[in-house]
């Protein structure tokens, strides 16, 4: 029979079964089903609207009182105030900019403002510290500060205004998935007013200042590849291999890396795992090496890693370098070595080794720390003797070792600082003691466990 | 309508619920036991973005996840930069759920790169040149290629 026929069969037998009554049922069933799913949808789609509603009011609450509290920071000249004015600050706008990112814009619309929000309260931080130290703020500050109070005012009034559009129901924060459909004519989508709000933004000033938002850190350039010659794409495929040996038998060209060190990108690939290596274009040196080969087991201790690490470091031409911190994960170790300057520990020179520690080999490399920051260093004054460093810390700690070292700020600045360690109860310490002014630059905790020293 | 008709409709509604069925349960991961470590959620988005990519690619989108979070345009938390709406794809459409064994490749990856490893020397954006649909990353400078992405500053 054909299907025709079949069909028309089938029919038959429905028509004379009393069928269609099932299959009113059944399609009542599926309308139901369909009921229920478009009323959980309805739901979620609530739960999700109200979610940015509240991220949408608290941003505007933490910016309404950001405006307030710089307003209040312009003028007041006692140190202690402006720092607790300046926490405030801090602990807003940390609010607006945490609230701002829960919101369902892209990351272009937000660049900007986020920026402000990120540096404004770094920004003043900085000031108090400089209040603090008796240093003088130059009127250059002052009066960027004012910027920063006009930004947050003006920030503050599109805000209130995108609020009052929300309320009226004229605004709406879109679909769970992308931007989405306007409901009404005389809607508009929350995106749209964000980039309003961002176009005021566009004379946005670069600040440079003390901290680790500055637009400074973004323009770095390594110290260490001053005045180096430009080697060839061939030159540095040389260095590559030199540097794997046998590894590197297999290199192949991958491209050329753009950043802040420029470098050219060499791999090649085993059954064992990819080796990727960076060689950079001024002076030919390693930027990073990794290899991605699994490591079985460990046979060798942690004291042998370091001595095959140190060895590699001599024969590649990073002498004087001291071990300082490492981790054991999955049978390999991954020593952090820094440089040493007429017994100075020179931190943010970093160079990180990581061994295999089955048979010793070298599969891992970093060292944009060293290339970044080192030079040969006129050494700090050093006005603060070891005693009076001793007794500016805290005397419930019990001094285990005191040396000199070199460490980063937040900011990248560097500082000269007698590095004290010392215990209490059971937590090792690490205390910085600026050798000019004698402050507490850093404190950190030193863990010490069989998988390794870390600090943090 | 004729009776033809009516089963016609109907066997195709039937069909169809099916089908509806069948591919939203396939679309969305179901998500499983939350572990609180940083390594784990970065492995659990770099999986979802990266998984096809060379062991050097997914270090790399690693890489942009942190450089972000020392950025000051976006959010501080390594969560904060993943979870921001509209970021990964992984997220939006629920990859990110599936949780990730710390002996495969991509939790090797992520620990490289939190321990410091950056291939992408300070990238913030990558794209997929391919299949993108966003005109204005374009417009960012192009740090280098790896595998199908390019990073960019």
């Amino acid at each position: 029979m054909s299907i025709r026929g079949k069909l028309l069969d089938f029919k038959q037998r429905l028509s004379d079964r009393h069928m269609y009554s099932v299959t009113l049922v059944v399609i009542a069933l599926i309308a139901s089903f369909g009921i229920y799913q478009y009323k959980k949808g309805l739901d979620y789609r609530n739960a999700v609207e109200n979610t940015y509603r509240r991220s949408f009011t608290e941003l505007v609450n933490y910016v309404e009182e950001l405006e307030v509290t710089l307003a209040k920071g312009i003028l007041v000249r006692d140190p202690k105030q402006l720092v607790h004015l300046s926490s405030e600050i801090f602990r807003q706008a940390e609010g607006a900019k945490t609230n701002l990112a829960q919101l369902p814009i892209s990351t272009v619309e937000l660049d900007n403002t986020s920026k402000f929000l990120s540096q404004v309260g770094d920004y003043s931080y900085n000031l108090s510290l400089k209040y603090l130290q008796d240093k003088s703020i130059s009127d250059e500050e002052i009066k960027q500060l004012r910027e920063l109070t006009n930004y947050a005012a003006t920030l503050s009034d599109s805000l209130v205004k995108m609020q009052d559009q929300l309320y009226q129901g004229t605004m709406r924060f879109g679909e769970i998935k992308g931007l989405g459909k306007v409901f009404a004519k005389n809607e508009v989508s929350f995106a749209q007013n964000i980039s309003e709000v961002e176009k005021q933004f566009q004379n946005y000033p670069s600040l440079i200042y003390d901290g680790p938002f500055s637009e400074h850190i973004n323009q770095m350039q390594p110290k260490f590849l001053e005045g180096k010659n430009e080697i060839s794409q061939e030159e540095a495929l040389n260095k590559a291999k030199e540097f794997l040996g046998d590894a590197g038998a297999n290199l192949q060209f991958q491209g050329e890396g753009n950043g802040t060190i420029q470098t050219y990108h060499f791999a090649s690939s085993s059954d064992n795992g990819d080796i990727n290596i960076d060689i950079t274009k001024k002076g030919g040196y390693v930027l990073w090496m990794l290899n991605s080969r699994s490591v079985a087991e460990s046979k060798l201790s942690i004291e042998d890693a370091k001595a095959k690490a140190v060895e590699f470091l001599n024969n590649q031409g990073f002498p004087n370098m001291k071990e300082s911190y490492y981790e054991i994960k999955s049978n390999t170790a991954l020593i952090n070595f820094a440089y040493v300057q007429d017994g100075v520990v020179m931190y943010p020179d970093l160079i990180k080794v990581k061994i295999a520690l089955d048979n010793g080999d070298v599969i891992g490399f970093e060292s944009k720390g060293y290339l970044m920051s080192h030079h040969e260093r006129k050494l700090q004054e050093i006005k603060i003797s070891k005693e009076q460093a001793l007794k500016s810390i805290n005397n419930i700690l019990t001094v285990e070792n005191i040396s000199l070292a070199y460490i980063p700020l937040e900011s990248k600045r560097e500082v000269m600082c007698y590095e004290i360690k010392a215990k209490m109860d059971d937590k090792t310490y690490l205390v910085y003691v600026n050798v000019t002014t004698g402050n507490e630059e850093d404190i950190l905790l030193l863990l010490e466990s069989p998988d390794g020293v870390l600090t943090i | 309508m004729t009776k033809r008709t009516y089963l016609f409709c109907l066997y195709a509604i039937l069909i169809g619920f099916v089908l509806t069925v069948v591919t939203m349960n396939l679309t969305y991961a179901k998500p499983s036991a939350n572990n609180n470590n940083d390594v784990q959620l970065l492995a659990r988005c770099v999986n979802g973005e990266a998984r096809g990519e060379p062991y050097i690619g997914q270090v790399a989108v690693a890489a942009v996840i942190l450089n972000r979070t020392k950025h000051p345009s976006f959010p501080n938390t390594i969560a904060g930069v993943i979870y921001q709406p509209g970021a990964f794809t992984a997220v939006s459409d629920g990859q990110i759920n599936v949780p990730i064994d710390p002996n495969s490749q991509v939790f090797k990856a992520c620990q490289d790169a939190m321990n410091g490893y950056d291939p992408t020397d300070g990238c913030i954006y990558y794209y997929n040149p391919e299949k993108t649909t966003n005109k204005w990353i374009y417009s960012r400078q192009v740090v280098k290629t790896i595998g199908k992405h390019k990073f960019a500053k």
